[in-house]
Formats: structure tokens, sequence, C-alpha cells
């Protein structure tokens, strides 16, 4: 059984205008077809508003769909009686660290998730203490949330969803209001806990940070339009700048390269594979 | 012609508390008219304090910034004069819109300068019209753009104050790759058509090399580096040495280098792949 | 603005009054209101005072501290005294214009003064030994009985605690706001007071806007992990009474003991 499925996912929003009547609808998922195994590292890519959010609210049951299904560990979502499984079976970090931590206190937070799971008080304990040790959070135990850095309030909203001992964790842009330290931080991070085992899917409208991925899913207008392994998808370059999406600067170079005469087989997905490309051609 | 100096400038965050933070340290600096400067450093290491001392949002525990040769922190200067010439683009400057329709908003900055009713339209429309804000959006709430379009708008409502500086913080923070190329190549346009001195506050090497002329490098509240873009960004270990990252492009062509492949720096990626096909094809002379 | 306010923030000095359960405390503070308002003597605020006094020390919270919470309510205090001062009939000591002060004038205002000072600054001790999160959940289980007749007591602890998380985010972003307005030419500080309330708008219109932002976001955080305020939810660090919070659970029935012991016989 496949952890996460989605059949023929539909997703409408009620548009209203400026008096609050109803003005239509926007289709934010067209028709979405997905798989997602155990212990994969898959990427969800879009530009902003392509739906890939929309998607991921889905996985945690957050929204249900307008027409078809999601099954997360093959339950339904649109089962009110599933929610707590699916939740705790899929946990979600989101885009603003600020606007998800709950308690002042950084320990507090990360129990939310089992204090609502009812989960015992020793066993919190444990939780929490082996969840900040992951993250390596552990120093700021007792501290408040507003003296960390984004990096690490994003490494203890993982931790806060870690604590709830989920399959599966997904990252709704939880990368985008960071600084290139806090992102190497976080994907660093939920590389760590994909080896030990965890499903991640990461969802981003930056390519770089996709290139680790077992699998990319691209996303226009509500759809998925590419799937594949990051070299697979880097690969069709004029289809990805159409989709509103930049290759990193290192694939680019390697296409300018070959394109210059060199002979370098692309696309280049790391600086080390194009460096060492270059010396072999030169 | 606008000129703007820094003096020596100190600033101390609460002082004579346990709390107090010597945020910036003896800043020497010169801005003048047609500059596009890039400003970097790690989160905190007094980027914004720095462009706050600037825009007079805060004062100086010491030393002097001069705007023109006169004192901004100075009782009787008239801050009206300071605001109208240098504009800030705070980070996710969105979140500063306020009113029910896109030009009224952009109308604020105008109409605080004193300038009354059609006036301060006029300038309102040049202005969403140099960002391209679409023009049946005008009379839309802010609310309900697209992020990109919010913060065109936002933008606008500096813009619309005409200022000669222009001082922007992480301007495409959050924005996807076409929202970011949109608002890295106004600037440029504002810097070259309008002569406009550009400071972008930015954590992407790559934007700062491909766009700035001169570089500014904080750490530690010290201004550690002012030179040009080559200069700054040829000295790889240094940047390193203060946990900044450097552009792909300088990446490679160092590590190259180091493999005894000498190619010439580069601040793009469509210099870097220059100047490495210049060195393949003089290896191979047919 | 806000840094003024010494009521509601934290002073941690690690002593056996912080250790104390928040439950031990809150009722603490309700028993020394109470004693306020009981006594009636001057040998009676000899007694409260020393008893405060004792706290204070035990605390080991800086005195000149504890005092800054008065700062706010010093209008009040003025007001009242004044009033009182002034308003109240009897044998005159001294007349200014239309005003008279009496002797039962002067005796009612100290009288008054004290209390209201006590009053604060009891308050002021408990808050600033407690953390908002301990005293919340003080207040939740403390308060525990009133769910049996509908009161959401949970709910409304969450509410408090997500309060305090949101309100240094708040101010911080109001700050930046207000910084981002400045630059646009606004200007908070001149003219009548019209015209301040009004130049208000482009500050507090995206400071709301940004509050139900986050307050969006923040309801779909909870939902994610799933929060719901049954009655089922367990704790990191329920309460649970210990010998010291018996121990002072005795300590303030002796001083209420007192203190109703000097009413009744003086």
């Amino acid at each position: 059984m496949k952890l996460i499925k989605t059949q023929g996912l539909f997703h409408r929003f009620n548009k209203y205008d400026e008096n609050g009547d109803p003005a239509g609808q926007i289709a934010a998922l067209e028709g979405v077809d997905m798989e997602i195994g155990e212990g994969e590292f898959i990427a969800i890519l879009g530009h902003n508003g392509c739906g890939k959010s929309t998607l991921a609210k889905h996985f945690n049951a957050l929204l249900s769909p307008t027409q078809g299904a999601v099954y997360v560990e093959g339950k339904d979502t649109r089962e009110e009686e599933n929610l707590r499984q699916i939740r705790s079976t899929a946990g979600m970090v989101f885009q603003n660290p600020d606007n998800q931590m709950v308690s002042s206190v950084i320990e507090e937070d990360v129990a939310f998730g089992p204090e609502n799971l009812s989960v015992p008080t020793e066993e919190i304990e444990l939780r929490v203490t082996s969840c900040l040790e992951k993250l390596g959070m552990s120093a700021y135990r007792y501290h408040a949330p507003t003296k960390l850095s984004g990096g690490q309030k994003q490494r203890i909203a993982i931790a806060g969803v870690m604590a709830m001992e989920p399959k599966c964790i997904i990252l709704d842009e939880a990368t985008a209001m960071l600084d290139p330290a806090g992102r190497r931080d976080v994907l660093e991070a939920i590389r760590d806990l994909n080896r030990a085992g965890i499903t991640i899917i990461l969802i981003t409208h930056y390519m770089e940070e996709t290139v680790n991925a077992d699998k990319i899913f691209v996303m226009n207008d509500g759809k998925v339009i590419m799937s594949g392994t990051p070299r697979e998808i880097f690969a069709r370059r004029e289809e990805l700048e159409a989709a509103g999406l930049r290759l990193p600067d290192v694939t680019r170079l390697g296409y300018e390269l070959k394109e210059g005469g060199m002979d370098i087989s692309v696309p280049v997905l790391s600086e080390k594979e194009l460096i060492e490309a270059i010396v072999r051609t030169m | 012609m606008t000129n703007i100096t820094l003096k020596d400038v100190n600033y101390i965050y609460s002082p004579d508390t346990p709390y107090s933070i010597h945020a910036l340290k003896n800043i020497n600096l010169t801005i003048e008219s047609g500059d596009f400067i890039g400003v970097i450093g790690q989160t905190g290491s007094g980027k914004s304090s720095l462009m706050q001392i600037i825009d007079g949002l805060i004062k100086p525990t010491s030393g002097e910034v001069l705007l023109d040769g006169q004192d901004i922190n100075a009782k009787d200067y008239d801050k009206k004069q300071l605001r109208r010439k240098v504009g800030m683009v705070f980070q996710y400057p969105e979140y500063q819109l306020f009113e029910e329709n896109v030009l009224k908003d952009v109308c604020f900055g105008p109409k605080n300068m004193g300038i009354e009713g059609k006036g301060a339209e006029l300038k309102a429309r040049e202005a969403l019209e140099m960002v391209d804000f679409p023009e049946e959006f005008y009379l839309q709430s802010p609310f309900f753009l697209s992020g990109g379009q919010k913060r065109k708008a936002a933008i606008a409502g500096i813009l619309a104050m005409e200022p000669d500086v222009l001082i922007l913080d992480e301007p495409t923070a959050g924005l996807d790759p076409e929202g970011r190329e949109m608002i890295l190549n106004l600037i440029k346009r504002l810097n070259q058509e309008k002569n406009m001195a550009i400071i972008l506050v930015s954590h992407s090497m790559e934007d700062v090399c491909a766009y700035c002329e001169r570089v500014l490098v904080m750490h530690c509240g010290v201004l550690t580096m002012d030179a040009p873009v080559r200069d700054v960004f040829s000295r790889t270990d240094a940047l390193r040495g203060i946990d900044l990252d450097i552009p792909v492009s300088m990446k490679v062509v160092t590590e190259l280098r180091k493999r005894g492949i000498s190619v010439d720096d580069a601040m793009t990626i469509s210099e870097a792949s220059d100047n490495i096909l210049r060195e393949y094809r003089r290896r191979r002379p047919c | 603005m806000l840094k003024d306010i010494t009521l509601g923030q934290y002073y941690p000095s690690g002593s056996c009054i912080h250790r104390l359960d928040p439950r031990v405390k809150l009722m603490g503070t309700l028993l020394f209101m109470i004693s306020l308002f009981v006594n009636d003597t001057y040998y009676g605020y000899i007694v409260i005072t020393l008893f405060y006094a004792l706290m204070v020390a035990l605390s080991r919270v800086p005195f000149g501290y504890i005092v800054k919470g008065l700062k706010p309510i010093l209008f009040i205090i003025v007001f009242t005294a004044a009033l009182n001062l002034f308003m109240t009939d009897g044998d005159v000591i001294v007349r200014i214009w239309k005003l008279k002060i009496t002797v039962q004038g002067v005796e009612k205002t100290v009288f008054l003064c004290i209390r209201i000072i006590l009053l604060v600054l009891g308050t002021t001790l408990m808050t600033l030994t407690t953390s908002p999160n301990s005293l919340t959940s003080g207040l939740e289980k403390g308060l525990g009985f009133l769910k049996y007749i509908g009161v959401p007591i949970s709910a409304i602890a969450m509410m408090i605690s997500i309060a305090l998380r949101f309100i240094p985010i708040l101010t911080e972003e109001m700050d930046k706001i207000m910084k981002a307005q400045t630059a646009r030419g606004a200007d908070f500080e001149s003219g009548n007071v019209f015209k301040r309330i009004y130049a208000m708008v482009p500050l507090l219109v995206p400071l709301l806007i940004s509050a139900f932002r986050r307050a969006g976001d923040l309801a779909m955080a909870m939902d994610a992990r799933c929060y719901s305020d049954s009655e089922n939810r367990t704790k990191l660090h329920p309460l649970r009474y210990r010998r010291a919070d018996l121990i002072a659970y005795v300590i303030l029935a002796i001083y209420m003991a007192a203190v109703i012991a000097i009413r009744i016989i003086l």
C-alpha cells in the first residue's frame, strides 16, 4: 500500500467579490493523480500559485477534495474519524516559522502534538528529549522562540511534528522565508530524517533544493505536468522555464558549456559533477 | 546630485542595559547618485541597522549622517527633505499596505510630502506605470492582489515620492523566480534610466553579483569591505571566513584554478561560461 | 511603552516562591486581597505588610523592580486619594477656597492608599514569580470546576497562552510597520489629538490584517497537530502538589486567621 495516494483530485475555492458575495470559483487543483511510497524523498516544484500548497494541505486533510479522493495509508481524508490518524501519520511544517508555534517555551511547543494525542506524560517527556536531540536543538529546550533564528524555529517546528511520530513530514514552502544558512540547516535536517526512514515531501519553488530528491513532481496550473528523478526533470529545460521555474546555476552553466562545444553530459546536478566534467574535457 | 556621507557612525541598542548590543561600529561611507550598491552579511550583522541609520529611522549613538552636507539628525533639520530624497522599501513591504485601493495607497507618500489631490494622484500613476502595475487593478483593494502585484504596489508607494536614493531590504524575499527577475530588472531600470542610487540588501550573492557595481560587506557590526563587486567576490577565502556564500560562478572558477585550469574571475553564469570556453579553445588550437 | 508594565513580566530567580505550584500562588494572592478588605486597623496593616515583606524577601525579586509595577496606576492612586481627601465630611483641619480637608478624610485617604498599593504590589509579586505559562496552567486547573457549568476553561487557557506568545511578535511588527510608514513620510508625533488618532490608521490597519493572517495560519497549524479542546489532552508538565505547596497553604491559613483575629479582637 502506498503511503499517500491521490485519485483524480480536484480542488476549487469559492471566490468572493469585495462585498463578500460569491463570484465564481478558482480552480486550484485540476485532476491530480499521485502516489508516494514510504521512505521516499519527494519534491513538489512549481511557481507561486500553481496549486502545490493546496495539494500539500490535502495530504494532511486540512482541505477536503471538491472531487476525487486522497488516501493516507489507505485512509480517506474525507472521513471525519480518520483525521487524527491521518494528521499524526503525515505531519506538516508551514512557511512562516512564527505562525506555527503555540507556546512561549520551546519544550512545550514540541510537546503540543503529543499532548493533543493524549500521550502519557512520561512518554511525552521522552519524545521531547529525543526529538530536540535529533534536530540538534537540545540546548534551546527552555528558551523562548523569539530569541531563535528562522532556521532554528523551523527545526523546532520539525521537532514538534516528529514528536507525533509520523511516517511522513510535509514541508509546505518551509524554507521560503529563511536566509541561506537557515535553508541549508533545514534541508540538512530533513535529509537526516529521510535517512532514518521518514518520508519527506518538500514543497518549494527553488529547484536547487530538489537535487537530492528521489522523485520530483512539477506542477503548473493545478496539474502535475512532469514527474521523474531530478536528472530526468532537469533535462527538460524549456518546459521548466515555461512553467515559471529556473534551473539551478550549476545546471545552467553545464548547458551553456555544452552549447559552447564542450563535451559535458547534461543535466549537471552538482558543482562537483560539473568540475569533474570540465576537468575531464579540458 | 545627492550625496550621503556617514562619519564614524556607531549604534548601540538599548545602551546601559544587560541587553545592549553594539550593532554598528565606526562606519564611514559615502553614497552618490547613480551608485548601485549591494549590501551583504549574515543575519544580525548590522545590515538592517545600517539601512535604518541612513534613512534616519534610528539615530546613531555617535557619529554623523550627512545628506548633501546637512546633518539629518540635527534638531532643526527638516526630516521631510530626507524622506523625499531617500526612499526605503522594507522586507515584505506589502505588509504596510492599508488603503482601500492601490492608487490611494500609493498616494500616501506624496500626500505626506504636502502634495495635494491631483498632484499626488499624478505622481502615484507615474510610479505605478514605472513598476508596470496593470492599470485595471488601480482601484482594486491591495489585499486581493497576488503576492508579486502586492509587492509592486508597495514599491510604487515609495517611488511615488521620487527619491534620489532607494534602499531595498531583500525586495525579492518569498517571490518565485519570475517575480524575482521582475523586481530586479525594475531596480536596474530605475538605476539606469532615472540615475537613482540603489542600495540593495540581499542574501543572494548571485543577485548582488549580477546587478550591483559596488558591494558593502557587513560582519558583526563592522563594515569589513567596501569595494567594486569584482574585488569583493575575488576574495573568496575572506568571504568564506565570515560564513558568507560565494556565487556559483566564482565557486566553479576558483575550484578549476585549484585543479590547474586558469580561468578568469566570473560574476555571472554567462561570464563563467565565456571564460571557461575561452580557456577550452585556447588549449585546442585548430 | 509596553516595557513600563511590570505587571505580567516574569522575573526568574529560581526562589522557593517561584517553585511553588501556581495554584498556591493564585490562591495566596486571592487571600491576600481578601485580607486587605477584611482588615480595618493600623495593627492589621502591620501584620499584612510584614507578611508581604517576608514573601518579597523569599522571592529574591529586587523590591525596586516590584515597585515599578505601581507606575502605570499612579494616576489612579492620586486621583482616588484626592477625591477622598477633599470629599469626606467631618472635622475640618484646613480649608482652601471651596475645598476642605477633614481628619476623617485624611484617615480614609491613608487607608485607601495603603490598600490600593498593597493590592497592586501583591498581584505584581505573583506575576513576577510565576511564568505566564504556569500561570495559565494554574488558572486552567484551579478553575477547572468551571467546566461543569459549561465554561470552556481549557480553551480559554489556550487562548491566554497564545496571546502571550504573540504579544512580543506583534509588538515587533508594530515597530516595523511604524518605521515603514515613517519612511513614507507618515507623522505619528505632531498635531492635535484627532490628527494623531487619524495618523494611527496606516499603522493599525496593517497590524490588524497581519494579526488576522497570523491567526489563520496558527489555526491551521494547530489543526495539523491534532488540537481539539477536548478533555483528553495530556500534559508535559501536569500540576502536582508537593510538600512545599502544602506547607504554603498552612502558612496562608495561619496568616488569614491572624488577620481575621485582629479584626474581631480590636
